[in-house]
């Protein structure tokens, strides 16, 4: 059982779920589906969005149905310890690679706008520093730091679609549904790799302070996220519908801000926000780390913090080799949309089924626990204060 | 893990972090001394023979002083190797991200000026926010080293100029991105700004001699209603009036009756406040004198042509539209909010009001695009709030209570005019730089399947409201 100081609270939980709905669908998704997808990318993404607000549902409906139980535990409960290990041995692989492409995608956004002259594997260094350290963390930890966080992040992002609102002309987003249903959604399937964020949320499972708004925060901070992303996938191809070849994988919102603000005299305040905004790139660089190291821990029974320092150590060893993040990309298109589909629907309908399992068997477990009580009780008046424990949790039910 | 095994790795993260900032690439000399900032680019020619001009601003150790600026030119294949020879030639890496404008030189074809701004934007030099401008009567690089002149010794540079323009002025303007995006749209066509450099105490040229065409920026002086609409009778009558005394009258007499002309409808331009100080040679108030006096050729006035080049339909060349066309395309621009427009000799009550001048404080354009009875018909709805610049009109209640209706009513004809002067233009032409056939393309599908440009009725409604 998790110890109530270690758990995180609603608010948290928001600011996670938040994070983890924009962060890696802004940075480099939108530019990605324009140049495959084309003007209908706005409509892919949307569905894709709804998908992934469904097993957003899916994940916290089992954070509100699970007893005071780690996933984990609950895992190795319900299908035994050997078969968990495989299970969490594809986890930890699964949240490896969205970390390596989150972390590609960062290495690639600052070599292409910021630090042309620098070499990337020196801050490749720091970054992957930052998820060794996050790694080894505690969930509380991940938890307070977006928390206080959040409120500069959101400012940002507010500031920045603010800019893009009033200078992007919307009309040239339209026609829609010229390439037709079947291409867009088979184009916009292959970025599966993108989506199943909230699937990273199987670490929070029996960790969260539950109230009775805990689910329906969860629900807004998804729908927020998501309309974020879609918002500015609108401003993106409303500017770059008919030109989208002139698109690079710099691009982001940024660039698009700057654009909209409408006077290049005016200088680069978009890139100071956002400076504030991309810390939650890095925090949710750092949540997947955790996650991965987490789902580690119960395949190789070592130290946690040594666990982090080898992922890290691989994290940076797999980008020095692998340089160029547009390999990376066009692997996890090519090559793990469907992977990534099954495990973007396949984690959230697992930890159901685990913790509506663990759930029950608890129920079970004290309601048998209740009824030796109650035997107990008539039996022997003089041995209530044995059982008394026992009792006051039967009581109480 | 025990606090001080944790301490242990902390100290020694930092001193590893501390190891990479010691590997951090050191340069003996300071950025500014190796590198140069762009501010302004030019390009000429063509595909094969391409020249840059980019205007450098260069720090330079001075006591006391900023910047200095200069212009550097460079031939090459290409424009990527034009780019890249003007590197070498300057023994310096020029850093384009404070680029602000890029200039065509007079006659870029239609598929190199594509060519040109697609590799700028796709290769990140150009952002997708600078503005692209033609110069209509000389090359970029001429361009340039005179408004990199005039740059030292006053304040109006092409950046600011180009700035001012888009957020205070009644003119369009064009970004790169903004030409490429409606150059690769349905219609086909895309519209650029002119600018050019002339001399403060040259007779500015007629420019485009149609009848009922006001004045615009520098070009031509008309002394037809600024508004640019078709002549009223007693419009005509002044005129012929007028041009009978400024033959008559010498220079400065002409000079005076430009200077109330210098104000357009299309908006003023950067070059107002010098214009008025020009002095010298009379200027015809009717436009018939044509010819140029040159005046001092070092002093330069940089100057909104009351003309855009427009790109597209079956024309490599860019055609220039005149000052009416281009005042109907600046109408059912939504960019275009702000800026001075004015009426001239406006008849009310048998009372003459020489010049009327307001400010656009808002201004909607809606467009519709349907099928009536099996034609392609695009509604124009105009709303245009103005407040009036001439407050001495306000003072008398009692006659601009008459006058407000009347000036409303003006206003809408002109806007009327000038927009179907800009489709006539377009159909005559048959370039669609008012992207007509885009807007049925998004809007009405069954419309754009057999569209035809030439075809398609035009409906304008305008609204004006004057603000008190």
């Amino acid at each position: 059982m998790v110890e109530t100081e270690k758990r995180i609270s609603t608010a948290q939980l928001f600011t996670v779920i938040f994070i983890l709905g924009m962060g890696l669908k802004i940075l480099m998704l939108p530019v990605l589906m324009l140049k495959v997808v084309g003007r209908d990318s706005v409509l892919g993404l949307a569905g894709m969005g709804v998908l992934e607000l469904l097993c957003l549902g899916a994940m916290l409906a089992a954070v509100m149905l699970s007893p005071e139980k780690s996933f984990f535990d609950m895992t190795v409960e319900l299908v035994g310890k050997a078969a968990a290990k495989i299970i969490f041995a594809f986890l930890s692989a699964f949240f490896f690679f969205k970390l390596l492409l989150l972390v590609g995608e960062v290495r690639v956004f600052f070599s292409e706008n910021l630090l042309q002259n620098f070499s990337s594997t020196v801050y490749s260094l720091p970054l992957c520093g930052l998820c060794v350290v996050m790694g080894m963390g505690t969930l509380r930890a991940i938890g307070r730091t977006s928390q206080f966080l959040f409120p500069f992040i959101a400012v940002a992002m507010l500031c920045l679609f603010v800019f893009i609102g009033m200078g992007v002309d919307y009309s040239e987003i339209f026609p829609l549904g010229d390439y037709g249903f079947k291409s867009t959604f088979t184009n916009s399937f292959k970025h599966s790799m993108w989506f199943g964020d909230y699937s990273s949320l199987v670490a929070v499972i029996g960790s969260v302070r539950r109230t009775k708004h805990t689910a329906t925060a969860g629900v807004i901070a998804g729908i927020i996220a998501s309309l974020t992303v879609i918002f500015y996938m609108l401003g993106l191809t409303a500017s770059f519908s008919n030109v989208c070849y002139l698109l690079r994988f710099g691009q982001n919102v940024t660039g698009m801000s700057h654009y909209a603000l409408g006077d290049v005299m005016q200088g680069r305040l978009d890139v100071m926000l956002f400076c504030m905004w991309i810390v939650s790139v890095l925090v949710e660089a750092g949540f997947y780390s955790f996650t991965t190291v987490s789902c580690l821990e119960k395949v190789i029974p070592v130290k946690k913090e040594l666990l982090s320092l080898s992922a890290g150590v691989l994290l940076f060893a797999v980008l020095l080799l692998w340089q160029s993040t547009s390999d990376l990309q066009a692997f996890a298109i090519n090559y793990f949309s469907v992977p990534a589909a099954v495990f973007q629907i396949a984690v959230p309908v697992f930890a159901i089924i685990v913790t509506a399992v663990a759930r029950r068997r608890e129920k079970k477990k004290r309601g048998k626990t209740c009824g030796e009580y109650r035997t107990l009780q008539t039996e022997t008046a003089n041995t209530q204060c044995d059982v008394k424990s026992e009792g006051a949790e039967c009581e109480a039910e | 893990m025990k606090r001080s095994k944790k301490i242990l790795i902390y100290k020694l993260s930092c001193f590893l972090f501390a190891i990479v900032l010691l590997l951090l690439p050191q340069r003996a000399l300071p950025q500014s001394d190796i590198q140069v900032l762009a501010t302004v680019l030019g390009i000429d020619g063509t595909g094969g023979n391409v020249t840059v001009a980019a205007q450098l601003a260069v720090p330079v150790a001075q006591s006391g002083d900023g910047k200095a600026s200069t212009v550097a030119k460079a031939t090459g294949g290409s424009i990527s190797e034009a780019l890249e020879n003007l590197e070498i030639g300057m023994g310096r890496r020029v850093n384009f991200g404070h680029l602000s404008t890029v200039a065509a030189g007079k006659g870029m074809l239609l598929s190199d000026i594509k060519e040109f701004v697609s590799y700028l934007m796709s290769s990140g030099k150009v952002g997708p926010g600078a503005y692209l401008v033609y110069c209509s009567h000389s090359t970029a690089s001429e361009f340039i080293e005179q408004a990199q002149k005039m740059g030292e010794s006053s304040d109006a540079e092409l950046g600011n100029f180009i700035a001012y323009n888009k957020s205070g002025n009644h003119v369009t303007t064009a970004t790169a991105l903004k030409f490429l995006q409606t150059l690769h749209s349905t219609s086909g066509a895309a519209c650029l700004p002119c600018v050019q450099l002339e001399d403060e105490n040259s007779e500015s040229n007629p420019g485009d001699s149609s009848v009922g065409e006001g004045r615009g920026g520098a070009a031509s002086e008309k002394s037809q209603s600024g508004a640019g609409g078709l002549p009223t009778e007693s419009e005509k009558k002044q005129e012929e009036q007028k041009s009978e005394e400024a033959e008559k009258s010498d220079g400065s007499k002409g000079e005076s009756e430009n200077e109330s002309q210098a104000k357009s409808e299309s908006g003023g331009n950067s070059e107002n406040g010098s214009q008025q100080e020009s002095g010298g040679s009379g200027k015809s108030s009717d436009g018939k004198k044509s010819g140029k006096e040159t005046g001092t050729a070092e002093k330069k006035k940089l100057v909104a042509a009351d003309s855009i080049a427009v790109y597209g339909g079956d024309r490599e060349e860019p055609t220039v539209l005149n000052a009416l066309a281009t005042r109907g395309v600046v109408w059912q621009d939504t960019h275009s909010n702000y800026g001075l427009v004015e009426l001239r000799n406006v008849l009310i009550d048998g009372q003459t009001v020489p010049s009327v001048a307001a400010r656009l404080s808002g201004k909607s354009v809606k467009k519709s695009a349907k099928i009536v009875k099996g034609e392609n018909v695009l509604t124009y709805k105009i709303k245009v709030k103005l407040k009036l610049d001439d407050s001495h009109i306000c003072a008398n209640p009692g006659f601009f209570g008459l006058l407000k209706d009347k000036l409303e009513d003006e206003f809408e004809s002109v806007i009327r005019n000038n927009l179907a002067f800009a489709v006539q233009t377009s159909k005559e032409t048959g370039i669609d730089f008012l992207g007509i056939r885009e807007w049925f393309h998004k809007f009405c599908r069954k419309g754009a399947e057999n569209f035809d440009l030439s075809s398609v009725i035009v409906n304008i409604e305008t609204k004006v409201i004057i603000q008190t």
